[in-house]
């Protein structure tokens, strides 16, 4: 019905002069949407489609203390939290988290024992923290201070670190989280006009003429893609979008229509975990009862957080974030500090309503982890394949200006903007693959948070001088060879490099989960140098159409 | 045994791209096929996913095997034409 009025509000319906004109508006729309925001586009599908596979599979690859394990026995929490809340004044008990190291969040055993208001040298919200190796559960690290700098300097890692990118392009909040929000809804734009303004859609569901020029097979390239991929850039545009501007946009709009301006109000309302009413009774906290109940209850599901209020008291609270199992959103599980269950409900709390379903679904539909591996695959490949659709359509555009008896582009123009969008688009791919031996070289000479600092400057410098590049008069098609090749050659490197240098690897098969990695990225480098030396470099070509 | 079903599903939707691809068999015959794949591929995968999940992989897998039907086996040859 929706679709109906769109089509009838374009007045596509209304007779077939009226047709072509409403046609030709919306691939003017398409085109200019499509070629203003097409290497930003690419920028943020790339990263995205390598986001799904961060947290935790490349996390655990990148972390070797996540390696050996991910799991620890409810007993021994138990004890820790006890252990450390004696350790702790008392009124950093008020909360307690602890963060399992599942490969979602620290890549150690973590408890923040924190105080909502203070203590005798900060005013603000102040936490005691605790961190533990996952296998030894040895101290590792401990840290006093405001809460919001410990979240703020947790050690990231080369995975973490393409995905924070994808999410505000490191940009900062808010305007990174904006400009991403804008770009979901550009892709939402371009998908939608894309499936009217192409009139075949049955009909060329499956042209691909790859044997015919390249740029009839770019073209028919962008068709399939955009037709079997547009559910999929619907939702990832619409989701997208809604991720980015939720907090910025969106919640302040809610506040002002509902709370009159009032955003505490507001999210007060949505929040999960209320503050409890300490009781001063003594009652053990059952910690290890809990996550047992939780284990044999949601046997698929990954406990990623605890969150325990008024530990070891009569009125104690505990909950627990999950995520997977046979529920799509990720689930709160609510528990008595006795072990009691209370309820399950969504990371919103217990608010009814369909709209408050649509907006839990958006989260795992945007990151497809709401099942395994498989899953996650299918939105790598859909997500690069997402990522190929900008850049196939300014190909089209910019071929279609080079033809004809009187091309508004000169082939030195078209070279220079082929450059261009190698440069941005392949100096991206090619930065993104660096971080990966990088890392490995890292976890074998930086310890810890000091790694941070490393991620940045590796990143932007590789992804700037490849760019800069560009500006040299150089054939496109060398300098595309030459990327692909140094984007093979970078994930080639890291399992030799793992071999000589890492904690796990193909050789000691210590984690499964490295060696099944670590060959995925030889395969992957060696595919990237296999096509790079397919190509022909731009002096032959030269060569070739020159007459006889 | 879920890899088995995700396989099974897999290879349904890739079949019933074939299938749609394929331009000797009647519209009824290829509606009749593309369904029955379709619902072993649903079923397939709400045993390993859930309803909801299973329903969300099904549609994103089927669009997986169309892309691939497409690049890999391109468009199917004009027999009729």
């Amino acid at each position: 019905m929706c679709i109906t009025w769109f089509i009838e509000f374009l007045g596509v319906n209304a007779g077939a002069g009226m047709k072509s004109i409403t046609l030709k508006k919306l691939f003017l729309l398409h085109s200019w949407v499509g070629i203003i925001t097409a290497v930003l586009l690419f920028i943020v599908a790339f990263s995205g489609a390598l986001a799904v596979l961060s947290r935790p599979e490349l996390k655990i690859w990148a972390n070797p203390e996540l390696q050996s394990s991910q799991h620890v026995a409810s007993a021994q929490i138990n004890r820790l939290v006890n252990e450390y809340h004696k350790k702790v004044p008392s009124e950093f008990g008020e909360n307690i988290h602890v963060f399992l190291p599942s490969g979602h969040n620290f890549h150690l055993l973590t408890l923040v024992f924190e105080s909502h208001h203070g203590d005798e040298n900060y005013d603000q919200e102040v936490a005691r923290v605790f961190q533990f190796h996952p296998d030894t559960l040895a101290l590792e690290n401990t840290y006093y201070g405001p809460s919001k700098e410990f979240y703020a300097n947790k050690k990231t890692d080369a995975p973490t670190y393409i995905g924070e990118f994808h999410a505000d392009l490191h940009l900062g909040r808010p305007i990174g989280l904006i400009l991403t929000g804008f770009l979901g809804l550009t892709l939402l734009v371009s998908a939608v006009t894309g499936l009217f303004i192409h009139r075949k859609l049955i009909k060329e569901l499956f042209t691909f003429r790859r044997d015919k020029e390249l740029d009839i097979a770019v073209s028919d390239a962008h068709k399939v893609i955009g037709i079997w991929g547009s559910v999929f850039n619907i939702v990832i545009g619409f989701t997208g979008s809604f991720l980015g501007l939720a907090t910025i946009i969106l919640l302040p709009a809610a506040a002002f229509v509902s709370f009159g301006g009032d955003q505490d109000k507001l999210i007060e309302t949505f929040t999960a975990i209320p503050e409890p009413v300490v009781s001063h009774i003594k009652q053990p906290t059952k910690i290890d009862t809990i996550l047992e109940h939780a284990h044999s209850r949601y046997p698929e599901a990954i406990i990623r957080d605890v969150t325990i209020m008024a530990h070891n008291d009569a009125n104690a609270q505990v909950y627990l974030r999950l995520l997977g199992g046979e529920a799509v959103a990720s689930q709160l599980l609510h528990y008595q500090g006795n072990g009691e269950f209370v309820q399950s409900m969504s990371s919103f709390g217990d608010i009814s309503g369909v709209s408050i379903k649509v907006i839990e679904l958006m989260f795992p539909l945007h990151f497809g982890n709401f099942a395994g591996v498989f899953v996650k695959l299918l939105w790598v490949l859909l997500g690069l394949s997402t990522a190929l659709l900008p850049i196939s359509g300014m190909m089209m555009w910019l071929t279609k200006r080079t033809r004809g008896s009187s091309p508004s582009l000169s082939m030195q123009a078209y070279a220079r903007w082929n450059r261009f969008i190698i440069g941005s688009c392949g100096g991206l791919v090619l930065a993104s693959f660096v971080l990966f031996p990088v890392q490995v070289l890292l976890n074998y000479s930086v310890v810890g948070v000091a790694q941070n600092s490393f991620f940045g400057p590796v990143f932007f410098y590789t992804w700037l001088a490849w760019l800069l590049l560009s500006v040299l008069p150089i054939g496109y098609k060398n300098y595309f060879k030459l990327t692909l090749l140094l984007c093979g050659a970078s994930l080639a490197l890291v399992l030799p490099l793992n071999i000589l240098l890492g904690v796990s690897n193909v050789i000691n098969l210590n984690s499964s989960l490295v060696a099944v990695v670590d060959i995925s990225f030889m395969v992957v480098g060696i595919v990237c140098m296999f096509v790079a030396l397919k190509i022909k470099n731009t002096q032959k070509l030269k060569i070739e159409v020159q007459p006889a | 045994m879920n890899e088995l079903l995700i396989t099974i599903a897999m290879v349904s939707l890739l079949l019933m791209m074939l299938n749609l691809r394929k331009n000797t068999l009647t519209l009824a015959t290829k509606t009749f096929l593309s369904a029955l794949l379709f619902g072993l591929a649903l079923i397939c995968f709400m045993s390993v996913y859930g309803i909801l999940g299973g329903a969300i992989c099904t549609v994103v897998g089927a669009m997986l095997a169309g892309l691939l039907t497409a690049v890999i086996a391109g468009k199917a040859p004009q027999l009729l034409g």
